[in-house]
């Protein structure tokens, strides 16, 4: 891997690590969160910092450059991360109808009763 | 007699920004003998305060949730009032409250009634193309002759809210009672009712479309 590339990948790591911490001081997500996504990043850092550590299971996989590894990767990574992100949305999107449809009528029911 | 029949029949109408036409409608179904609800959905128009105006019983959702979320309200409360047979209609002027007897006559010889626009030049031409394949994919999937799938305007008998009950918060509900329907064999008729249309950019777009037919997939896919 070029050290250009290294380098852009290290920064952009370390700026993901800072915007992590940052969201966490924030209370944006809790502990779990923040130390699963800064494992995320540093496992990234690690990735792009020494890439001839994955040579093992790219020989195995039978790929063989290490970008298509890492857009391999990235892909069934962020396939994961959609899925899941699918079945969060679909849940509050039931307790929100739940909340505004309760509300609706106790609302309406309130106003009749006066 | 007048009394009892008035207390078992709920039109439900789900509305948003529909302030111009909502207060014929409602008239229209209190005309018919029927206690209306009206669901605003988010309107930010005076939908609300007209519905009300004409007489209607009306609920509020604070945020705009779809048209399968609206109904489902209305049919909660009207359920909750001693519904016994229900009718769905939309609130944009397109369906004739005076239709309302055909609906309650097809509930004297089925569990639901579905109403169906004829395919003619009165409806716009995307409109009849896409209600045509949803029509013709609904029938290989579902095995039912369901001439107008994405007509919002039923009568359904209360008893079988519960096995119609949809998930579906916007448009897709039309389709997904249909699935419902066929899977569990729930006695159907279906009746003809005039083409109206008003607004011709208001309504299921191409987009719904693509995610009605999804859905058909899906529900055939999960039974």
């Amino acid at each position: 891997m070029t050290y250009t590339l290294k380098i852009i990948g290290i920064l952009f790591a370390a700026a993901m690590i800072y915007l992590t911490f940052l969201n966490f001081k924030r209370r944006s997500y809790g502990k779990k969160s923040f130390v699963l996504w800064l494992l995320v990043w540093l496992f990234f850092m690690f990735m792009v910092t020494f890439p001839e550590t994955a040579y093992g299971i790219m020989s195995g996989l039978g790929i063989q450059r290490t970008v298509d590894f890492f857009v391999m990767g990235g892909l069934l990574f962020f396939s994961v991360m959609i899925f899941y992100m699918y079945i969060s949305v679909k849940r509050i999107e039931k307790k929100v109808e739940g909340i505004v449809r309760r509300d609706a009528i106790m609302s309406h029911e309130k106003k009749a009763s006066k | 007699m007048k009394d009892n029949k008035k207390q078992s029949i709920w039109a439900i109408i789900p509305a948003k920004n529909e302030q111009e036409k909502i207060a014929g409608v409602v008239a229209g179904c209190i005309k018919q003998n029927a206690n209306v609800v009206v669901v605003d959905d988010g309107s930010d128009d005076n939908t609300a305060y007209a519905a009300e105006k004409a007489g209607a019983v009306v609920l509020r959702h604070k945020v705009n949730l779809g048209k399968g979320s609206a109904l489902k309200t209305g049919c909660v409360y009207a359920i909750k009032k001693g519904a016994k047979e229900i009718i769905t209609i939309d609130a944009d002027g397109q369906h004739r409250p005076g239709d309302i007897p055909k609906f309650l006559d097809g509930l004297k010889k089925s569990d639901i009634v579905f109403g169906y626009r004829k395919l003619n030049r009165d409806m716009p031409l995307l409109l009849r193309i896409g209600n045509w394949g949803i029509y013709f994919i609904t029938k290989v999937l579902f095995g039912v002759n369901i001439l107008d799938t994405q007509c919002g305007y039923r009568a359904f008998k209360a008893e079988i809210f519960e096995k119609i009950k949809w998930e579906s918060l916007d448009y897709s509900m039309e389709s997904e009672v249909i699935s419902k329907v066929a899977k569990k064999r729930i006695s159907y008729t279906q009746t003809e009712i005039d083409t109206i249309y008003a607004d011709r950019y208001k309504g299921t777009t191409v987009i719904d479309g693509i995610k009605i037919v999804l859905n058909i997939l899906w529900w055939r896919i999960t039974g």
